[in-house]
């Protein structure tokens, strides 16, 4: 089911959260990210407010590039292949496992922050600074509240904890997506599985592709702009069409992996198979200490 | 697709209303509108596609797909050509996350075994005095037209499923074939195991005429010359007994096994359904070949079947339905829904009013998937085990003056021994003596106990506890157990064992052998056990539990909503006028009367076929 929310020169939205829908509509050239060129007013906020935030040195986070971005497809596809070579270190793995089986001692949020930045840098360390900087710029990506976003501007706090976490990565906008934005879904997955093994029969009851896949975030609504009028199967668009794909709720649905991650379009997440496997490691690790 | 707003607040009063009470402890107004309102909610909620990559049905290649069912349900939906086909995957009416395969240890926690000595076992037989045994016949009939998951996975390791202590089971050791999961496909990464239904899905008449155009034919063949029938009529063998085909149609060799388009599972009730309604397609033909001399057998057979299905599909709705909810508001609710609120008699002589179809019933209503394609589900399957229906052993008795000719077990009445019994027993007192006794009633300690322990006797003589099997298959296919499933589908989720039943001998079993973890209630026990439970559980008059009626309301409306047979395209254009006018006029009473007439005074004044018949000098 598609949903649309119109009101001429204010809002023009489609909301889409069928996986076939999602699956079309991300495949559909003329869609696309971005800023579109011309929009009804709260369109175009929001392109803005995401434009601003999620961009290093006015080059936009890949997760927001236009398909066509240079360097986006060949960079996205390097990550790819690097991540596909990595694996997770065994402290790291242990203090996961620690936090899912309601241990640890360490705050989940950092934690899944260095995870991940050690993908990049290897000898990074998350702090209580960098999280609340991630947590900042994933804030300040969403809210449409017009006083805390003149809050942010007078501090320049944004731009602080942009450049916090840039400095760290030296400007790598993939980093940067990846420790400040993309962290938050995993943070969210690993939060899901400490859930599941506090229920009744918990980790030995699961598998671990099975615990990995009932537990996986996704994240909840990805942007798209309509370039040009169009209309497919699931819905009709004009220009400046602000499409939100709502690909966790679609997950829910199907639990399909393709949907969490994209996998068969343009933009697909190169940690997708990086992430499932890190979560069934760290379960597989929990049912390791969880043995008596 | 979309909800009206008169659906939504049904879907909302139902929720709202259900947290008070169950729909069947209100008014009947209230109840009627509750029962409505889950649909909705379900409609949206609990219909979850599996398939990834679907099968690709052949081209029609010259078939006439608009006017006639083909073999394997292929081209029904005009849109996507594989709905529903044989080979298409079970969908599931449970969110995906909940349907993961439970694997060991959690697939023996409590072993099947020990779930089946405790609770099902069969200790006296507790009948169900207002139902005949056509009924349970009935019900497996038509499971065998939607659905079977096929052969096990021999390949695989089998399931060991652990004896309770001082359990003699013959062989020391209870081994079961895995059921055999679809191959995985790409976008299937991070979902469950899918497997797939080897019948067609549609309400086609399947189990009569077979899922596949080899199967079809077989049954179109002439015993007596081995030659396809010209005529568009089914095999039939001289003496009006079906065709033998001395093996199941998964190819095991089965001596005296009688040929039907699904022979599996075979006794003599199944027996007696399939050789009526093999003779009423004959007679479908007969009467369509006056209005249409000149067709062709193929056209003919065709037709035939198109009408044959209606009329079983009309059947179960009409007749077999209200005789399991035998209750007045069932019975007038229920009939109304293939005829609509506005009764038969208005539908007759004015036809339809509007499109909508709770004023004129779903055939001739548009067609609609709502939130999936059109499939058979694991947990429709898994609430459709109704074994308990199935008695140890029947007695046989002359219609004439009900004097018993032998009694026989279970196993003396299956597989090949069907023959045996039409030796000694003519057909008319074997129809006789199955509508003049009772089925099993769906309740604990009720399983048979022929089907606790079936000898297969192919070479290596496989034994096998069906009520085990039945335990097993469900955790095996990821259907959640009682009460997750229960919270799935708006219904009150028992805390306690109390809650479950109210009979306090069963409270004790079942919790010794759940070790008092009300969670872990399998979904069938748990179905057999709320047949004792006036607040939660089977709805007075019900012959079947509230939660499997959650799913036959969702379920059921969907065999007829979404086939084109039975909405865009039931019409006398497509049935011919007189195929459609022999939907409307006949019922199983009438195919009784057609080919047992003899039987008319033990049958005609039961208010329904499915209750007990007058029996001889009563
Ligand atoms: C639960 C974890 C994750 C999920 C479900 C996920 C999902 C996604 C999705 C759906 C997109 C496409 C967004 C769009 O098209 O608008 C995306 C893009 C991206 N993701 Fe992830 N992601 C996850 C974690 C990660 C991690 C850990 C990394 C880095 C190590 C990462 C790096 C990226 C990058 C660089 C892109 C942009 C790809 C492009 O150039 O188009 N993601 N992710
Ligand atoms: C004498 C009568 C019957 C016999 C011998 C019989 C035997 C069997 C057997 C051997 C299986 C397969 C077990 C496995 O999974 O390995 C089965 C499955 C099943 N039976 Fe019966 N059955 C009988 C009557 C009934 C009746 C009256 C019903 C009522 C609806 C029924 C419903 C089912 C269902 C729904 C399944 C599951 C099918 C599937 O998932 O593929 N059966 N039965
Ligand atoms: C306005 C209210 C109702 C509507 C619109 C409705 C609709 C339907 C429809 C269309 C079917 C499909 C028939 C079939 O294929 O077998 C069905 C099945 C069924 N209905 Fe109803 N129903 C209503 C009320 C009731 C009531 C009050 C009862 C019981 C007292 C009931 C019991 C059943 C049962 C047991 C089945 C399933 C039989 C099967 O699985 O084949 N329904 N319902």
């Amino acid at each position: 089911m598609v949903r649309t929310i119109r009101v001429p020169l204010l809002v023009d939205l489609l909301v889409a959260e069928e996986p076939d829908a999602i699956q079309a509509l991300a495949a559909e050239a003329r869609l696309d990210r971005g800023v579109p060129a011309r929009a009804p007013l709260v369109n175009r906020m929001i392109a803005h407010r995401v434009a601003d935030v999620l961009q290093v040195e006015g080059r936009p986070l890949p997760s927001v590039a236009p398909r066509d971005a240079p360097g986006r497809a060949a960079a996205r596809d390097a990550l790819e292949t690097r991540l596909d070579a990595r694996r997770i270190d065994q402290a790291h793995l242990d203090a996961l496992a620690a936090y899912v089986v309601g241990r640890g001692d360490r705050p989940v949020g950092p934690l899944v922050q260095e995870t991940i930045g050690r993908l990049f840098v290897a000898e990074f360390r998350a702090t209580d600074e960098t999280w609340q900087a991630a947590r900042l710029l994933d804030q300040a990506a969403r809210t449409l509240n017009p006083i805390r976003r003149l809050v942010w501007a007078f501090t320049g706090r944004v731009n602080d904890a942009r450049r916090l976490l840039a400095r760290r990565f030296a400007g790598d906008p993939a980093a940067l997506h990846a420790v400040a934005i993309a962290v938050h879904t995993l943070v969210a997955s690993f939060q899901r599985m400490r859930g599941l093994a506090a229920r009744s029969g918990g980790v030995p009851r699961h598998p671990p592709a099975e615990a990995a896949s009932i537990c996986l975030a996704a994240p909840p609504r990805v942007l798209r702009y309509a370039t040009a009028p169009g209309a497919d199967a699931h819905a009709t668009f004009r220009a400046g069409t602000l499409v939100l794909l709502g690909l966790e709720a679609a997950r829910a649905r199907t639990l399909a992996h393709d949907v969490a991650f994209l996998t068969a379009t343009w933009s697909r997440c190169p940690a997708h198979a990086w992430v499932p496997a890190l979560l069934e490691a760290v379960w597989q690790r929990a049912a390791e200490t969880a043995q008596p | 697709m979309s909800e009206s707003l008169l659906d939504r607040l049904l879907g909302r009063f139902a929720r709202a209303a259900a947290r008070i009470r169950a729909w069947h402890r209100w008014p009947y107004f209230v109840g009627v509108a509750m029962i409505v309102g889950h649909r909705v909610n379900m409609r949206r909620e609990n219909l979850t596609d599996t398939e990834v990559s679907p099968p690709r049905p052949p081209p029609p290649d010259g078939f006439d797909v608009r006017g006639m069912r083909t073999a394997d349900g292929s081209y029904n939906d005009l849109a996507k050509p594989w709905m529903g086909m044989t080979g298409a995957r079970f969908g599931r009416n449970m969110p995906l996350a909940e349907t993961f395969g439970e694997r060991p240890p959690r697939l023996y926690e409590p072993s099947p075994r020990l779930v089946s000595n405790r609770l099902l076992a069969r200790r006296q037989f507790v009948p169900v005095p207002h139902l005949n045994l056509l009924a349970a016949a009935w019900i497996q009939f038509m499971v065998h037209d939607w659905l079977s998951h096929g052969s096990n996975d021999k390949e695989a390791k089998p399931w060991d499923v652990p004896l309770p202590e001082g359990d003699r089971w013959i062989d020391g050791r209870m081994t079961v074939l895995p059921t055999d999961p679809d191959p995985r496909h790409p976008g299937d990464e991070g979902r469950p195991d899918a497997y797939t239904n080897v019948e067609t899905s549609w309400w086609d008449g399947s189990q009569v005429y077979g899922s596949t155009r080899e199967r079809q034919v077989l049954v179109r063949t002439d015993p007596a010359t081995g030659k396809l029938r010209e005529d568009g009529k089914l095999g039939l063998r001289e003496n009006g007994a079906l065709p033998l085909e001395h093996r199941t149609l998964r190819g095991k060799p089965s001596p005296r096994l009688e040929l039907a388009g699904v022979n599996g599972n075979w006794w003599i009730a199944l027996s007696v359904l399939h050789r009526l309604f093999a003779h009423e397609h004959n007679a479908i033909v007969d009467r369509l070949r006056i209005d249409f001399p000149d067709a062709s057998g193929e056209w003919l057979f065709q037709k035939a079947r198109l009408v044959n299905a209606a009329l079983m599909a009309k059947i179960h709705t009409v007749e077999w339905t209200p005789a399991l909810m035998n209750s007045h508001e069932g019975r007038t609710v229920m009939r109304g829904n293939f005829w609509g609120i506005m009764g038969e008699t208005f539908t007759h002589a004015y036809g339809r009013i509007g499109s909508g179809e709770i004023l004129s019933g779903i055939p001739g209503s548009p067609q609609a998937h709502h939130s999936a394609p059109y499939a058979m589900t694991e947990e429709f399957a898994a609430v459709y085990r109704l074994h308990s229906l199935i008695p140890d052993e029947i007695s046989f008795r002359r219609h004439t003056d009900d004097s018993e000719v032998v009694r026989l077990d279970l196993t003396k009445v299956a597989g090949g021994e069907v023959c045996d019994v039409y030796d000694a027993v003519p057909f008319d007192d074997v129809v006789y003596s199955l509508g003049t006794s009772n089925p099993g009633a769906l309740v604990l300690h009720n399983f048979p106990n022929a089907l606790r322990q079936l000898d297969r006797l192919d070479s290596q003589g496989v034994h096998f506890d069906l009520a085990a099997i039945d335990i097993l298959r469900d955790r095996e296919r990821g259907v959640p157990r009682y009460c997750a499933f229960r919270r799935r589908i708006d219904a009150h989720v028992p805390s306690s064992f109390e809650e479950l039943t109210d009979d306090p001998d069963w409270q004790r079993e079942l919790r010794e052998v759940y070790n008092g973890r009300i969670e872990d209630v399998d979904l069938l026990v748990g179905t057999l056990a709320e047949a004792k439970s006036a607040k939660y559980g089977t709805p007075p008059g019900f012959g079947f539990s509230d939660t499997a009626f959650r799913i036959f309301i969702l379920m059921a409306s969907r065999r007829l909503k979404s086939d084109r047979f039975f909405t865009d395209d039931f019409r006398p254009e497509i049935y011919t006028p007189a195929g459609f006018a022999w939907v409307q006029e006949n019922s199983l009473r009438t195919v009784l009367e057609r080919h047992c007439g003899a039987l008319r005074p033990h049958f005609g004044d039961a208010r329904n076929v499915f209750f007990p018949w007058t029996r001889a000098g009563a």
